[in-house]
């Protein structure tokens, strides 16, 4: 495997990842700032 | 004091006092043409001398906001000035206040929010109007849950030259009474309100309204008045205030900075917060600052992915350039030296790396090309072009490529594949003067001799060389049957020669020329005297040359001595020749006759043996060993022959021929074992 071979994978896997990443993360968040909103509404009303 | 009842102005009637304020009597009162409850205030006269009050009047009987009530009149009557506006139903927030009512954070953002837009109404005006008493008594607070902001009666215009300000001890910005000087004094007996007056060198503006909307926000919040007293500053709301959250605390402790340099400078700052305070909140922050985090690092990682993906990607094909280039270099390196298996490793890796390029396909072909094995070569260069088209090589490749595979018909001796191959290449490059010399040739052998001629002209013009010009020349004179002027050119194209492979071909070709002439024994010498320049393939062709040519001189001589002695070493030839490889049909044939010429009808019988396994459908081959068969009966005493056997093979060979007769053809050795037979028949030794 060379140096090419080896810097795609790992550009793949990187890529992967760090999609994998945004989308869990952005799920949480997702879920995190609903609960937000409704915290915001009870401080803040609206 | 106004009696309940009375008519001010013709058109409105008290109805009854509803308050006393800092700035007048307040009376609620009936509009008598609008049919509406009204306030009418008179006016403290402590102000009236001071007060341009039509001015102030025009301004304020002008504004229009929902959280304002309408002025709408002001009234001198008599000695009292009063001011009527809109009857504001509800209770002020002191009044909530004193009744110990408490205030939850939503609340208190509501109705800040709207006291702000009502001060942004009023500082937008022009002049901008101050409204410099704001205060939980002058916030009403309606049946349907909104302010309004009221008492008006002091509101000033932002210039230079004002000079009077009411104060609301505590709930006042500092700088209404910091330089203030009194203008009142306590009078025994009476109750003292105090007033002062505004030292010019400090004069209001809006950040005055909202420190005192933030000191009765603070009111709101804490439950606690703000000092009364002008030397204590207004502490600031502890951050842990149970039941607020910091960010409201923030911006209240920000509107009632001491140095109104450190407050809002606008109400449309403080309304911009108060809108946006979710914004503030520090899980808010907290969050937003997440998500940015999220939604930037994670793309810009996944761009630079992308771009080490594509980095990756053109250092692969790079690397696969150079791989592919060495494994070509290696593989002609490999071939040069003999080392076929490494070489053909190596082409096979390179083709398979790109399988649309011509070079390892070329180089294939080179390879068996080389070792003479010319089946392969058709096989693989037909296998070669129907499965690629090689449009990315370049046209000298093509040529190449085609050309090897013309040569290897042309060595098949199959002269119309050849010619089609040659006439593609030529095609493809016409700078080349070997192709035209080999186009010639095969043109010739193929019997096309005004094509070849041209050819060879072609070739000439190009630059060929004199060795090369004399065997086409053969080639061309052999083709039209002109053997003697064929073997002059033969032997100088043999003498002038330094390429191995035109003197082979001359060589074998000047053996056939040779042939036709019936000089048996100078195709013997000359194949003697160039053995050693001979590859294994054309070698063995020579050998089986020279075979042919001592049978030839066995079958023209009578003496059964001389016939032996050829025919042995005719089969000597062909024994070497079969070590060197696979005998045709034909040769196969004369090797059974050498033997027989030798007399050794054992090794005859096991050659033609041999033949009925390979063709078991051949008629040749059963007519051939009937033919020995009554060769060897002939030399037995009359009372051992028996020609049974003979009979056996007559039988199946005319039984066989029946299908070459079909087709109007009949076996090579049919005609003669039929006379054998007509003869045995003849000498009863056969019955009818």
């Amino acid at each position: 495997m060379g140096l090419g071979m080896i810097l795609m994978v790992v550009g793949i896997a990187v890529f992967g990842a760090a999609l994998i990443g945004m989308i869990v993360s952005n799920i949480v968040l997702s879920s995190k700032g609903k609960k937000l909103k409704k915290l915001m509404h009870d401080k803040y009303g609206d | 004091m106004l009696q309940a009842g009375t008519v001010i102005n013709g058109t409105y009637r008290i109805e009854g006092a509803v308050g006393a304020g800092g700035g007048g009597t307040v009376y609620k009162a009936y509009h008598l043409r609008l049919q509406k409850d009204v306030v009418v205030k008179r006016i403290n006269d402590n102000w009236v001398n001071v007060m341009d009050s039509r001015k102030e009047a025009d301004i304020i009987k002008n504004l229009k906001h929902q959280y304002l009530p309408q002025a709408y009149d002001f009234l001198k009557i008599d000695s009292g000035v009063y001011t009527v506006m809109d009857f504001v139903p509800g209770a002020s927030l002191d009044k909530y206040i004193k009744k110990g009512y408490k205030f939850n954070q939503q609340q208190i953002i509501f109705w800040a929010k709207q006291a702000a837009e009502a001060l942004v109404y009023l500082h937008k005006q022009n002049p901008p109007i101050i409204h410099s008493d704001i205060k939980p008594a002058n916030i009403m607070l309606t049946p349907e849950g909104n302010i309004c902001l009221i008492d008006f009666n002091v509101s000033l215009t932002s210039t230079p030259d004002s000079n009077i300000s009411a104060t609301s001890r505590g709930y006042a910005a500092p700088e209404q009474y910091l330089n203030l000087v009194p203008m009142n004094e306590p009078v025994p007996g009476e109750s003292f309100k105090p007033v002062y007056h505004f030292n010019m060198a400090s004069p209001l503006d809006q950040r005055s309204d909202i420190y005192s909307l933030g000191a009765t926000l603070y009111h709101l919040m804490t439950g606690q008045r703000p000092p009364k007293a002008p030397q204590d500053k207004l502490p600031e709301i502890p951050l842990d205030l149970q039941g607020f959250d910091e960010t409201l605390i923030n911006i209240v402790n920000k509107m009632t900075r001491y140095d109104p340099r450190e407050r809002y400078q606008s109400a449309e700052e403080l309304l911009k917060d108060l809108n946006n305070i979710r914004r503030l909140d520090k899980k808010y922050v907290s969050y937003k600052r997440k998500k940015l985090i999220v939604n930037t690092v994670f793309p810009i990682i996944m761009v630079g992915a992308l771009l080490l993906c594509v980095f990756g990607y053109v250092t692969m094909n790079k690397e696969n350039d150079e791989k592919y280039d060495q494994l070509i270099s290696e593989a002609a390196n490999y071939a040069e030296k003999g080392d076929y298996e490494k070489a053909i490793e190596n082409y096979s890796e390179a083709r398979d790396m790109k399988s649309d390029n011509i070079e390892p396909y070329y180089g294939m072909l080179r390879i068996y090309s080389d070792q003479y094995d010319f089946d392969k070569v058709i096989e693989y260069g037909k296998d070669s072009l129907a499965s690629h088209k090689f449009e990315d090589s370049s046209k000298k490749q093509r040529a190449d490529f085609y050309y090897i595979l013309a040569n290897a018909y042309f060595e098949q001796e199959n002269y119309d594949d050849a010619v089609s191959f040659y006439t593609k290449t030529v095609e493809l490059s016409q700078d080349n003067s070997e192709y035209y010399r080999d186009f010639a040739i095969a043109l010739a052998r193929n019997k096309y001799v005004d094509k070849a001629k041209e050819m060879l002209q072609t070739a000439k013009e190009l630059g060929l060389e004199t060795d090369a010009i004399d065997l086409v020349s053969a080639e061309i004179a052999f083709a039209e049957e002109k053997y003697d002027e064929s073997v002059g050119y033969f032997k100088d194209a043999i003498k002038l020669s330094s390429n191995q492979n035109l003197t082979q071909r001359a060589c074998l070709y000047l053996c056939k020329a040779y042939n036709f002439l019936r000089r048996y024994d100078d195709v013997i010498d000359t194949l003697k005297n160039y053995e050693s320049i001979f590859n294994s393939s054309r070698l063995r062709v020579a050998k089986t040359m020279s075979a042919e040519a001592y049978l030839n001189k066995a079958g023209n001589t009578s003496d059964t001595a001389v016939q032996k002695e050829f025919g042995q070493k005719a089969a000597d030839l062909y024994k070497e020749a079969e070590a060197l490889g696979v005998l045709s049909k034909k040769a196969k044939f004369n090797f059974a006759t050498a033997y027989q010429y030798a007399d050794d009808m054992r090794n005859a019988q096991e050659i033609l043996n041999s033949m009925m396994k390979d063709y078991p459908d051949d008629c040749d081959v059963y007519a051939r060993l009937a033919i020995l068969e009554a060769d060897k009966q002939s030399k037995l005493s009359n009372n051992l022959k028996n020609f049974d056997r003979f009979k056996e093979y007559y039988d199946k060979a005319i039984q066989l021929n029946k299908r070459n007769e079909a087709s109007g053809t009949s076996g090579a050795y049919i005609d003669e074992m039929k006379r054998i037979m007509q003869d045995l028949k003849d000498k009863k030794w056969i019955g009818e």
